[in-house]
Formats: structure tokens, sequence, C-alpha cells
């Protein structure tokens, strides 16, 4: 979790921050692929952007994702106090992905994410899923809090254009650019000094990483069809499961470094 | 000047500085023999870069550094603020001592309390949401009393010549050569006592190189318009440039040629930019004019066209115009666009409107344009004047918001993509906008196969298209590692592969250079005389003009003002003084020997060869 | 051609000339009135205050760009909610699939005006706030330096990638790529020769970026000044005033005295 604060002493992290987000809402604007409800959401190619860039350059790409949403409304015209919440959940949907590479278990491929095996799209595919559904369900609860669309509708249309973007397009990208940015020396745990990385003493990786898949999909489950929008309920559940995944970010730790030393091609 | 005029007068001290940019690399030893050390290929990456540098830059001097492509120009400056090696991490061996500091152990943000710098991509030094803050950015960082920042600001802006600015202004809305200015006001305002240029112009149009070029005139002459002697920053005292355009190096008094990684050829700059040997074996293109007069017996062969022409003024040569007004109209040098066919695209009336946040802007307003087969055609005009924007109606990127535009007979509205595209292929500007696949033949095969070519014949075609460019071996290699020179070459070979009947270019030579530029452009001139390749170029470059180029159509303000042969045009000094085009040296030259010696009508020497013909010509007669 | 498509609107307004904390307590006082209230009348007093201010700032033409959406949630608004709140009252409406009672039309329409409210509340502060204002007010309020310059940065970027997105799409356009092709995952896939020049072009420059950054004396570690920090002046302390008596006046009315309840 400390890499999220200590990424800011580093040049090349700031920089990254900087252009992932720019990258993000540069592109998140003039591509739309369906629209799903008019105004409110449609699947958009940049949505998985924040999965393969968040494994790629860490925490950059959270904060990047956050920001990158945050000007997409600035210029969209949509700035508004729902945009504190895309801002949040934007920043996990950057965030998820390289807590989980490499700690996810017996779904973890074992290697660097350069998407030549089955097994490894196996674990693409299951951060994509948890990325796409922890953004989802912070999002459609914040909404549903301020009250402007329900829980029920926001939830599984974010669920869906999230995860149809990143599970389809994740896969060719990480092929093509995964080798090339470990080329040119900006994958995070090149870039990051290991100490600014180090995950606290107390760290269960793989207990956070199933924890946010897990945890992110009940919580959508829950509130799409258990809970009614606006109900006190609905704004516990959010709460918890927020709070949950806040717990997840501290006891995780980053997988791909540990990979990289492994595998000896750091 | 400084504060350190007790060193001896040593701005920068480089002493046996070897590096690599790879990590991991066995350093030569700086007594190697340097011949041996001359990379073969100037695109090839990889080994030791700086093999044993060892420079002094003397403070108040103004030097410039030129070499091959890839020959560690680039690198050499970044050793002289510590980004090498405390920023990119290799294998660095050797003593830099700037401005009195060991700048190898110094970190890069300390450096830059006393060395600025600026670089070719202006689009990566800018930071700012607006121009003030742009400015103070530096000062900032270096911790400057806010109250004395906007001293700053108005003295480094006004150096910049960009004074009139509104400071709120966000610099995306600038030109090109503005916010390079606005780069250099951003590095000048640090107060910098030395200040290292790279390429500062290599990516600008010729408006803002000149701009920019201007500045740093004003820069070398140190008169920044403030009063020195109050023991204030009164300008950067010492300056070290590098750059491949001879006019921009003329402009400081010490040169220096890298060869193999080493200082090869050092003094003042006349003297290293006439010795036709040093440049030769370092790689680096010879002046014209001193290429010229050195063929012609020239002993001390002018750098100046206004000193060549003083030259053939006082000695017994004459210059013969290669034609005169009424002659018959002589091709041009590279023998492109000479047998020429049927109308293939007809435009008329053409208008073109972008919509804009206040309303839309008219890019394109009412062109009319002919084009025949196997003709070589150069669109020229300033930034803005909607050459691109033209250049896209030819196969159909954009649609007419008026007037019509036909290829071979058909509106081109009615006309899908997938059918012009085959016929009309288009090489943009920065090949890395299309670049993605992972092999150079997967990125040659993309197009051809959208096209719905495969096998057997898709395979040649690809494999031809990869020879053509001169890129064969590079087959399975991953385009992102090639140079930017083998990238645009992998672009052309991309539309090559579709068997295409015309080729348009936009700006294909933009980052180029000088040798790249060449090698592109005579791949180009090839497929037009051999296959008859239509060809209609954007460019900024009058010597690809002069050379290449039989027919020029010059754009103003979205309309064409000109459309005539280029030696022609090239003729017409005042035409082309007032649309701000200026013609190559050997051009500018002959206009002025005919007006020197009356010669009326007389059309102009478009290259090198026809300059030394057109004076041996003369000489015995 | 590189236009600018920044929804920042410059003119010499009382609400332009106010600095950026002051124009966020006054729309954050607009978005509380306009989320406290349930009643649609309630809820139109910040929302037609919020258009008025919007019109008299020279955000017209930015509605206008937005109008599309500002329908559309509007009338998702009205077709949701009714599904999702209890019934009470007399039948409003009645369709085929279900009745919509008074009530659950006042909550809908009261929602839909909301979400408007945000819309152009929001509107209100870009149409008012340059970039260079919405960076420095961020600093204003605390937040640490290296995020507000990453923040600017990518402000600072954005159209410049935006411009490069259109670039690569008619480079691929060209080549004969068609995006519309094949069934809907093909669709996707499709913008797999799109996204990657676009986003290896701005990540080639990472390096180069970061070089001329330290170059420019950038450093995480240093002491750093800051210039043009815009002192809070009369008319700012009045309209934060304002916005906060907003946002008090509001949760007041709503829970105290009970106004603006369905």
């Amino acid at each position: 979790m400390r890499e999220i604060f200590t990424m800011w002493r580093d040049t090349r992290m700031i920089m990254l921050v900087a252009v992932v987000a720019a990258v993000y809402a540069a592109v998140l604007l003039p591509f739309k692929l369906f629209t799903i409800i008019p105004g409110i959401t449609s699947v958009r190619p940049a949505n998985v952007f924040p999965v393969i860039f968040s494994i790629m350059f860490g925490p950059a790409a959270a904060w990047g994702a956050a920001i990158g949403n945050l000007i997409g409304d600035i210029f969209g015209g949509t700035l508004g106090p729902g945009s504190i919440f895309g801002f949040l959940g934007n920043f996990f949907f950057g965030f998820v992905g390289y807590k989980l590479w490499g700690n996810l278990g017996p779904l973890s491929s074992g290697d660097e994410p350069d998407m030549r095996s089955g097994m490894q799209i196996v674990e693409y595919l299951a951060i994509a899923v948890a990325s796409s559904a922890v953004c989802a369900a912070i999002i459609a609860w914040g909404v549903d809090l301020l009250g402007l669309v329900p829980f029920t509708v926001l939830g599984p249309t974010i669920m869906i254009n999230n995860t149809l973007a990143a599970a389809v397009l994740g896969p060719p990208l990480l092929y093509l650019t995964y080798p090339r940015i470990k080329e040119m020396g900006l994958l995070y745990p090149e870039v990051m000094e290991s100490g600014d990385l180090s995950a606290f003493g107390f760290a269960q990786p793989t207990v956070a990483g199933f924890g946010f898949l897990v945890v992110s999909l009940v919580w959508l489950a829950l509130g799409t069809y258990a809970l009614p929008p606006g109900s006190t309920g609905q704004m516990v559940l959010g709460a918890v499961g927020f709070v949950l995944m806040v717990v997840f970010g501290v006891i995780g730790s980053q997988g791909l470094p540990a990979v990289m030393d492994r595998t000896g091609i750091h | 000047m400084g504060t350190s005029e007790q060193d001896d007068g040593i701005a920068a001290r480089l002493r046996r500085v070897l590096f690599s940019y790879d990590r991991e690399a066995t350093l030569p030893s700086p007594e190697a023999d340097a011949d041996d050390a001359a990379p073969a290929d100037p695109d090839e990456r990889g080994g030791a870069v700086l093999r044993g540098v060892d420079l002094d830059i003397l403070e108040g001097s103004f030097t410039v550094v030129m070499g091959a492509s890839g020959g560690g120009k680039s690198t050499l400056l970044r050793t002289l603020n510590g980004i090498i090696p405390g920023f990119i991490s290799g294998s660095f061996e050797g003593d830099v001592t700037v401005l009195e500091r060991d700048a190898t152990t110094t970190r890069v943000p300390e450096m830059a309390r006393g060395v600025g710098m600026v670089i070719q991509d202006y689009e990566a030094q800018l930071f700012g949401t607006s121009v003030a803050t742009e400015v103070a950015f530096g000062p900032e960082n270096l911790a400057v009393p806010p109250a004395e920042i906007d001293d700053r600001i108005d003295r480094s802006l006004s150096i910049a010549g960009l004074e009139g600015l509104d400071l709120r202004r966000s610099p995306d809305a600038l030109s090109g050569g503005q916010k390079q200015r606005l780069v250099f006001a951003g590095v000048l305002a640090m107060y910098p006592e030395l200040l290292v240029l790279d390429e500062p112009t290599s990516d600008l149009d010729p408006a803002g190189s000149r701009e920019t070029l201007s500045v740093i005139g004003r820069l070398a002459d140190g008169a920044d318009g403030t009063d020195g002697g109050t023991g204030a920053w009164d300008g950067p005292g010492t300056i070290v440039m590098v750059t491949h355009k001879i006019e921009e190096a003329l402009l400081a008094d010490h040169a220096v040629l890298l060869r193999g990684g080493r200082a090869y050829r050092s003094g003042p700059a006349e003297e290293v930019f006439t010795d036709i040997e040093a440049l030769r074996a370092s790689r680096v293109a010879v002046p014209p004019l001193v290429e010229a007069f050195d063929r012609l017996g020239v002993d001390d062969p002018p750098l100046r066209v206004e000193e060549a022409a003083e030259l053939v003024a006082e000695t017994d040569l004459t210059w013969q115009p290669p034609a005169r007004a009424g002659d018959p109209l002589p091709g041009v040098p590279a023998g492109t666009g000479e047998t020429t066919g049927d109308v293939l695209f007809e435009i008329s009336d053409l208008v073109h409107e972008y919509d804009t946040g206040d309303g839309a802007v008219r890019a394109v307003d009412g062109l009319d344009l002919t084009v025949h087969e196997g003709e070589v055609v150069a669109i020229v005009g300033h930034n803005g004047s909607g050459k691109t924007t033209l250049a896209k109606h030819l196969n159909g990127l954009l649609d007419p918001d008026r007037g019509t535009v036909t290829w071979d007979g058909r509106d081109l509205r009615d006309v899908r993509m997938s059918e012009v595209g085959r016929h009309v292929g288009f090489v943009f500007q920065n090949p890395d906008h299309q670049i993605f696949a992972a092999t150079v033949e997967e990125e040659v095969a993309f197009g051809p196969e959208n096209f719905g070519l495969a096998g057997a014949e898709l395979d040649r075609r690809v494999a031809d298209a990869i020879e053509t460019v001169e890129l064969d071996g590079l087959e399975d290699a991953d385009p992102f590692n090639l140079s930017k020179g083998q990238r645009q070459r992998v672009a052309l070979a991309g539309i090559l592969a579709t068997d295409p009947d015309v080729i348009v270019f936009d700006e294909p030579s933009t980052g180029l250079d000088a040798q790249q530029q060449a090698t592109f452009m005579d791949m180009v001139a090839r497929l037009n005389r051999e296959e008859g390749v239509t060809v209609v170029m954007v460019t900024h470059s009058m010597s690809t003009v002069a050379e290449y180029a039989p027919r020029s159509v010059v754009m103003v303000d979205g309309r064409k003002v000109a459309d005539r042969p280029t030696r022609e045009l090239f003729a017409d000094g005042p035409a082309l003084a007032e649309w701000d085009l200026r013609p190559p040296q050997p051009v500018a030259l002959a206009n002025r020997l005919a007006d020197q010696q009356g010669l009326d009508g007389a059309l102009p020497a478009l290259s090198v060869d026809e300059l030394v013909a057109g004076l041996q010509g003369g000489d015995g007669q | 051609m590189s236009t600018s498509p920044s929804l920042y609107v410059d003119r010499d307004t009382a609400i332009h000339r106010l600095t950026p904390r002051a124009k966020l307590a006054l729309v954050s006082g607009l978005f509380v009135a306009s989320y406290v209230f349930e009643h649609p009348l309630a809820v139109a007093v910040p929302l037609v205050t919020s258009f008025v201010a919007l019109v008299w700032v020279g955000g017209w033409a930015n509605f206008r760009r937005l109008r599309v959406i500002v329908v559309a949630l509007f009338v998702v608004g009205l077709v949701v909610w009714p599904l999702f709140t209890p019934p009470g009252g007399p039948v409003v409406l009645s369709t085929p699939v279900l009745d919509v009672t008074r009530q659950q039309f006042l909550v809908a329409l009261g929602r839909s005006e909301r979400i408007a409210a945000f819309i152009v509340g929001g509107l209100l502060f870009v149409t008012t706030t340059s970039n260079e204002e919405i960076v420095s007010g961020l600093r204003s309020l605390g937040v640490p330096y290296a995020f507000c310059f990453a923040v600017g940065t990518a402000l600072r970027l954005f159209p410049t990638l935006l411009g490069a997105t259109g670039t690569v799409k008619q480079a691929q356009q060209a080549r004969g790529h068609d995006l519309d092709a094949g069934s809907p995952v093909e669709r996707i896939r499709n913008y797999v020769p799109l996204l990657i020049p676009v986003f290896m072009t701005a990540i080639r420059n990472v390096q180069t970026q970061s070089m001329a950054l330290e170059a420019r004396g950038f450093d995480t570690r240093g002491e750093r000044t800051f210039y043009g920090q815009r002192t809070f002046g009369a008319a700012d302390w009045v309209v934060a005033a304002f916005g906060l008596a907003l946002v008090v006046g509001s949760v007041v009315l709503r829970y105290v005295v009970g106004v603006g309840t369905v």
C-alpha cells in the first residue's frame, strides 16, 4: 500500500501518472463502441487501459486512471459530485491489477504478463473481472448514494462494459506491448526503488488477491439483486465493501517484482 | 562573465568519457583505434556510443557538435547536465566537470541550477497549463522567490521573442515555433550559465525554425536587451548545440565533429565546415556551396550565398544558366515526373471546413487542381495553409464540404476506402501513428491484408516491398526498435505492398536527418521513374522540392496561389519572398548570379551538379 | 488542425474573476441544495439558478454541446426511478407494464432534475475555470504538489493526445482498416491497431519527458516556491459564505423545517 504514496518520489512515475491519465482521457472520449444506456454508459475500448497499465505501471496506473477519468469529466462536461466516485472507482480499476498479478495462488501463471501462455490469459481474465467489479461496485454505490441512478441499473452495466473491453482487448495489447515496455525500462519494478515497493510485514498477498475478486463480486451481486436503491442497507453494504477494498489494498502486495526476480530476467 | 573565470575560462571539461546504453557493456579502452570503432550503419544501435571523448568547452564560446545519426551527439550533450550517468543508467566511465561541478555525481536537478537544456521535441518539454506557469516552472523548482519570478518571466519571454503573448494562454494553442520558443523562455528563466541545445529546430516548419533560430542568434550575440555589468545574469555565457542544419551551425564560432564516439576534428566553425575530408569522414553533409566550389577547384570554398557571389565576381568564373524563359524547360535533377499520362485527379472548387468551438474554420477554400498520371507534384506553404487537408481529399479520408474530387473520372464520395485505398497510398508524417504489429513483416502485411490479399501473392508483395525500402533482413525485427528513418521506411513499405498507382506523402521527412531524407526520397524517385507511380507530396523541404518535383503548388490560407514548374517558381524571387519560401542555396546563388550578371529570364540551377555545370560552362567563355 | 476541446470560456464575469476555491464553494452549495430536496419544485430552484448563471457566464454553447446527454439522462431518470419508488397517491400514468402514481412521478422528476442540476452546476464550474485555475485551485486546497503537477501535465497533454488519436484513426483507415467489420467481439478487437500506436507514442515519450523535467530542476525532494498564488478577496469571501449558507440553509430547510419532500 505504501507504494501508492512513495511513487510520488520518482520523476518517471509522476510522468507516467500524467501520461496514463492523458491517454486514458484522450481515448475514453472519442471512442465508443456500443451505447448501452444513452448518456450513461457505453462500451469504451479505453476501459482496457487501467487494467493493463496497472499490471505494467503499478501505482502510476491507479492514480493515472483516477485523474484520467476526472479529465474526461472536465472535458466531457460531466464534472459533478459523481466525479468523486468516478475518481475512486477508477483508482481501484487501475489498482487491483498489480496487486493481483502473481498473487492469485492456483490461478497465477507464475510468469511475466506477456500473454504467451493459456495460464497467463486465465490469470489476466480473473484480474480483468476483479478490476471491473471493484470499479463497478464503487461507482454504482456512489451514484446510488447520490440518488442519480439505482445500483441495480448501473452496477451490472459498468461491470459488463469494463469486463468486455478489458477481457477482449487486454491479451492482444499485453502480448504486443509488454515486451516493448519492458525493453524501454518502464515497468514499475524497474522504475521504482525496491525499498519504496516493499509490502508491510503482515502482508497476506493471496488473501488480498482473492479478497478483491470475491468481495467485489459479492458486493455487486448483493447491491444489484438483494437491496433496493437508496436504502440504508445499500449504503452500509457499500461502506463495508469499500472498507474491505482498502483493507485488501493494505495487506496486499505487488506480485510482478517477485515474478521478475524469480525468472531472473530483471 | 560567469563565476568561474578563475578556472582557465573552461565551462565544461570532458576527459576519457565512455558510455554505452547497455548496462552490462564492456567499455572499450579510450586508447583503442578510433577508426575501428565507427559503426558500419549510422542507423545501427548498440555498442558503446561514446568511446573516449576528450573535449573542452571554452567559457563564452558557442560550440556546435555535428556527426552521423546515432553517432553519440545527443549522448554527449546529456553528460553535461548529469542526465548521463545520473538519470539514464548504462555503463559509464570518465570525468566530466561542468561549471566547476562534478557532473558525474551531481543530481540532474542540482545541475539544472547552472545548465539549461532544450531538446528537439518541444511537446515533451512543456508541462504547464499556461504561458506564465510554463515559464515560472523552472524558477519555482529552483525556489526563486515568487516576487522575483515576474521579472524573470518578462525577461525570458522577451529574449524568446514572445513578449506580446497573453500570459494566461494555453500552450496547446500556440504554433510549433512558439511552443519551442516558450521552451527556451522556460529554460532561460532559470538564468543558466551554460545552455545546451539538442537539435532545437528539427521538429519545426521553416517559419518556426527561423523564429527559433533568431532567438539562438540573439543569445549568441549576447544581445538579450538587458544591461550587463551589474553582476546580474546577462544571458547564458556559453552555448553548446547539436544540429544537422548548416545554416544553424554557422551561428556558432566553434565546431566539433564526432566520429567513432570521439571528438574527431574541432576548431573555428568556418574552418571545420570547409574541411571536406573531415566532414565526409564524420558523415556530416558537406554544405552545398562548399561542395560546389571545391569541385570547381576553389581553395577556400564559401559557406554563404553572399560570399559565393562575391567570389564569382572576383574570379573569372561566369554563370551560365541551365535555361532561359521560353527555352524548353529542363527536368529536375532526379529525373522524376518526366513521363506523364491521362488525368488522374480532378479537383474543382474544393472547400473544406473544420468545426471548432468558435465556429467553422475554412482550411481549403475554393481550390482547383488537376494531377496527371506519372507526375510528381509538391504542395508547399506554411503550416495551417491547408496542405494536409487538401492531401487527405485525394484518397477520401476527408469529404468535401463543397466542390468535387474525382479520381480516374469517379467522384471520390462514391468510392469506398477499401477500393481507393488500394490504389492511392497515403504516407503519414509520423510513422509511429500507425506502427503496431510485432514484426516488420506483419506490419507491412496489414494494409494488403485489409484490402483482401492473401497467401503467396501477399507474401510476395510484402517481401518485394521490404526489399524495395532496403529493410530486407529485418523482416522479423520489432519495428519499434528501428530508427526513425527505418520506421518511416516500414510505413512506406506498408503502402508499397498494396501496389498503389499513386502515393501521397504528408511531410515524410520530418525528424529525419539529411542522409535519411536522401535515402527515403531516392526510393520514392525510383518508384516514379521505374514504375510510373504518381507522387503528390506535402513538404516543407525546399531542397526536396528542387531535387524531385518538377511541379509545385503553393498554398496560402487555403487557396492555391501558384501552380507552376518548380524551376520557374524558384526563379521568381519576389513571389518566393511574398510567400516566405526560402529556396535552397544552389538556387539562391544561381538567382543572385543571374542578377549580378544582368541575365534576363534566367532559370536557376536546382542542384549542386547543375550549379557546377553552369559555372564550368561559363568558365572558358 | 488542433482546436482546443476545452469547455472553458474566456470571459470577464464576476464568477470568472473569483478564485477557484470560491467557485468550488458556490458550486458545492448548489450541488447540496439539489441533493437534499426531493420535490421537483424545490430541486428546480438550484437547477434554474445554475442554468441562469451558466448562460450569464457565456456557457450556452457548452450546454448545447451536452444537451443530448442531459435530455437522455433526464428521460432515463424519469423511466427508471418509478420502478424503484414505492407507489403513493393517485395513478397519473397508466401503461400496459405498470401504473405510475403521483408520488412515483414526482420522485422521478425530482431525481431527473437533480441529474440535470449536477451537470449544469459542473458546467458552470468548467466554463469559468481554466485548466491553470483548476490546478492552482487543487493546490490551494492543500493537495500535495506532485499530484497537482501530474493533473496539470495531464491536462496539458490531453489535447495533443486527442489529436494523435484522430490521426491514428485516419492512418489505419487509409490502410484499409475497417472498425465496423465483424462480430461484436471482433469489433472490439478492431481497436488493437488504434490503441497501440496511440499509447505507445505517448509512453515512448515518458523517458524524454522525465529527463526534460529533471533538467528543468524538478525535484521531488527539494524546496520549491509557488508563483501566482491568488489571495482570497472580498468577493471570494462573500461568495464562499453564500455557498456555505446554501449548504446550511438547504439542510435546515429540508431536515428541520421539512420543506421539499414528496
